[in-house]
């Protein structure tokens, strides 16, 4: 790796390690159940279902793998126990706790009893007030939680293969050559 | 052993003499006594093993770490993301067990086995100075791990502290080391660019440079028409980028993976484990004890000389003496400074070779951090195929040719053209981000810099005797800053690099710069450097120590300037220059 890598890789790390609820809406406090499925870690089945219902709208399944299908929530899972210090997966919790609150303030449901063209209208209007724009210190909810999805999915064996140009060994380097239109993005093993 | 020596002596009549009076040696301890000792197996003591083996010389290498071997103690070298745990994030516990190695940047799961565990390797360093002690103890040490630039000093350096008044002149000149960089090249492979830049000369046996991509011949092509004192050239890196059958043993040309810090299973990069401890145990004389730490050089004041050292077996904590004839200290600077601290002797009670006083002081680190990236319009049809384990270069153009400006000295700058990969901050959800998230960015340039730092006695390591580690061995303390004239240089590090992305054409510029942080850019050096006069240096110009003839000391120690480019080809240059010079010694008698 080098430096340019090194660069791109701190400045997601250092915005990762910040939380804040969507829309910059007031943290609310709130009782939370722990998981109660042998199989979850930190998550109670409530929040995976809801991280599954948000992560399957980002990346739903096409003629490739959906989020949930590679097992994206339950790699969030693990990251709330092992990777994020206690104070991030607290605001990880508390975001995503605000964001079914503001799904239910908008359309008097959770936003996993909504239907997927609802969820589609819902998170369309978030994502274009959140994403495509820079932050300094609070970093709302989705943006972190959006670039998690994506960044996991693209760290998947299924994620990569499907959709990128899964390339292990390149052999010799060549500096320069004509990229085709709708070529894919070529990725190898690095992290 | 003996058959082998006995051969070897004949063979080469020179050696006879010598030989005879090693093996009266072994008769009070064969099994511990060599031809010679190196202390280390990284980066300079790979290159020692190699020339005293190949020399006939019998030699032991102590290395504190475990062993790696090539290729076989690679356990990731091979592995994709996803069959890590948790791919490329560093869990709480590995930031606690690793909390200054883990913030480097080529640290994570595919790697910490290389990197110390800073819990157990404790060192000290005042409050308001911090210091960062990046390590890898094991067979190689950082050479599994390094950067892999391949730079040449030139005259610039050599001359500069003596030009500028500062520290003490170096005792060699360009001409006296350009040999021994033609060497080293030649055998570990430099894949480099023939250009006419003086300063930082290029090498006869450069193998092609990895090409310059589409961004990065643009940004050339506009800045060399801007600056006629920059040219934009492919960083020299030690990587086999073509090789005749045969030509490099072992080893095979670069993939493109840019895995390099995993190790590489083609031995296409430089480390000592791929190169130099192969070729020295190939000729049946190496000896490589690993978990063995020396403690100590035993310094024997009836013979005026250093006749072996003390180990302590990190495993068993058990203690060893082993003799030899000659010792090279390569245990990388601060740990060879440190060994000498701790071989007081009633001659030498500020520690070993230090009549002059100056052991541990002097301590340099480049300085970086300061850099910024931009956008470029336009090439999107151009693309890369592979992964390119190198970056460019912008030879250093401050103060070249006459002091120039209101700092001495000067940097570097380096970085290089990519396309943004799967953008996960756009807007979109759906299929038609999925789609949209499979295709190339935008063109993107980013540069850094690597620049020099002044000679300051005050910039120092010590020893505290009264709190050991765990095996004994007595506590490090380092107390260094930068400087006045670091600091000046960083304000105009970074707007000439602010300049140079706007006169290449680039968007959105954004620009940073760290407070630099010693030993960060892991090029610690200069505690117990060359010199001419013994009372102002601890080393002469063949890296021996002024105080005891017998002994040498190869690695960052020896370095009297730090100049800006990466040092690591000058002290393999200097180890081998070394080796040569010790071995044309002994044959004389004269150690």
């Amino acid at each position: 790796m080098n430096r340019r890598e090194a660069i791109k890789k701190s400045t997601w790390i250092a915005k990762s390690a910040i939380f804040a609820p969507a829309l910059m809406s007031a943290i609310q406090s709130c009782e939370r159940k722990l998981s109660e499925t042998e199989n979850l870690l930190v998550l109670n089945d409530q929040q995976h279902r809801l991280i599954e219902a948000i992560a399957d709208t980002i990346i739903p399944k096409t003629d490739t793998p959906s989020a949930s299908e590679v097992k994206v929530p339950q790699f969030l899972d693990l990251l709330l126990k092992d990777v994020f210090d206690q104070e991030v997966t607290e605001k990880f919790l508390t975001g995503l706790e605000q964001f079914d609150e503001d799904c239910k303030q908008a359309s008097g449901k959770s936003y996993t009893q909504l239907d997927q063209s609802h969820r589609n209208d819902y998170l369309e209007q978030i994502d274009r007030e959140v994403m495509g724009k820079e932050y300094d210190t609070l970093i709302p909810f989705y943006f972190t939680f959006k670039q998690l999805c994506v960044r996991t999915y693209y760290s998947t064996e299924q994620g990569i293969k499907q959709n990128l140009n899964y390339v292990p060994v390149p052999g010799q380097f060549q500096g320069d050559i004509a990229l085709g239109a709708g070529d894919k993005i070529m990725v190898g093993n690095q992290m | 052993m003996c058959t082998l020596r006995l051969r070897i002596a004949l063979k080469n009549a020179g050696y006879a003499v010598n030989y005879l009076y090693i093996s009266v040696m072994e008769m009070m301890n064969d099994s511990n006594t060599y031809d010679t000792i190196v202390v280390g197996s990284g980066m300079t003591g790979g290159w020692a093993a190699k020339e005293f083996t190949e020399k006939g010389l019998s030699t032991l290498v102590l290395e504190r770490g475990r062993d790696v071997k090539h290729v076989k103690d690679y356990p990731t070298a091979n592995m994709a993301p996803w069959e890590f745990k948790h791919r490329g994030h560093l869990t709480r516990k590995e930031k606690e067990q690793y909390f200054i190695q883990s913030q480097k940047y080529n640290f994570d799961a595919s790697s910490k086995h290389f990197f110390v565990n800073d819990q157990e390797h404790r060192y000290e360093y005042p409050e308001d100075k911090p210091f960062k002690w990046f390590r890898g103890y094991q067979t190689g040490g950082r050479s599994l791990l390094w950067g892999r630039g391949a730079y040449r000093f030139s005259d610039l350096e050599f001359k500069a502290n003596a030009k500028d008044g500062i520290g003490i002149d170096w005792p060699i000149r360009y001409k006296d080391i350009a040999p021994w960089y033609d060497y080293i090249e030649k055998f570990i492979g430099v894949a480099g660019a023939q250009h006419d830049v003086w300063q930082l000369p290029s090498g006869k046996h450069y193998l092609p440079p990895f090409e310059l991509n589409y961004g990065e011949k643009v940004v050339k092509e506009r800045l060399e028409a801007h600056y006629s004192d920059r040219k934009l050239i492919p960083n020299p890196v030690a990587h086999i980028t073509k090789a005749k059958p045969g030509q490099f043993k072992g080893r095979s040309a670069c993939q493109s993976r840019n895995l390099c810090h995993r190790g590489c299973p083609y031995g296409a990069y430089f480390s000592s484990n791929s190169s130099t401890l192969p070729a020295a145990y190939d000729t049946g004389n190496l000896t490589l004890l690993s978990n063995t730490l020396v403690h100590s050089v035993i310094y024997d004041e009836h013979q005026d000389k250093a006749v072996g050292v003390r180990v302590i077996n990190t495993q068993t904590n058990q203690t060893t003496e082993y003799f030899a004839r000659v010792i090279f200290l390569c245990a990388s600077t601060l740990i060879s400074t440190a060994i000498l601290m701790n071989s007081k002797t009633s001659r030498f009670s500020d520690g070993l070779a230090n009549s002059s006083g100056v052991l541990g002081h002097y301590l340099m680190d480049h300085h970086s951090k300061v850099g910024g990236m931009g956008i470029m319009e336009g090439g999107e049809d151009r693309i890369y195929q592979g992964f390119r384990p190198a970056m460019t270069a912008i030879p250093r153009f401050r103060n070249v040719n006459g002091q120039e400006m209101d700092f001495l000295r000067g940097y570097g700058v380096w970085g290089g053209a990519y396309r943004q990969g799967t953008n996960a901050g756009q807007v979109g959800i759906g299929a038609g981000l999925k789609q949209k998230l499979t295709q190339y960015g935008p063109w993107i340039m980013s540069l850094g810099t690597q620049a020099e730092t002044l000679p300051n006695y005050n910039n120092q390591v010590e020893i505290d005797e009264n709190k050991n580690d765990k095996w004994g061995f007595p506590m490090i303390k380092v107390t260094a800053e930068y400087g006045e004239n670091e600091m000046l240089m960083r304000e105009d590090i970074y707007q000439q690099i602010e300049e140079m992305l706007e006169v290449a054409g680039l968007k959105d510029i954004e620009m940073h710069k760290e407070t630099p942080v010693f030993g960060d850019t892991i090029h610690e050096m200069g505690t117990a450097r060359m010199g001419r006069d013994q009372s102002t240096s601890v080393l002469n110009g063949y890296n021996q120590c002024h105080d005891v003839p017998n002994l040498f000391v190869t690695d960052g120690s020896c370095m009297v300037s730090s100049g800006n480019v990466s040092t690591s080809l000058t002290y393999m240059a200097l180890t081998a220059r070394a080796c040569d010079y010790a071995v044309k010694q002994m044959k004389k008698g004269n150690i």
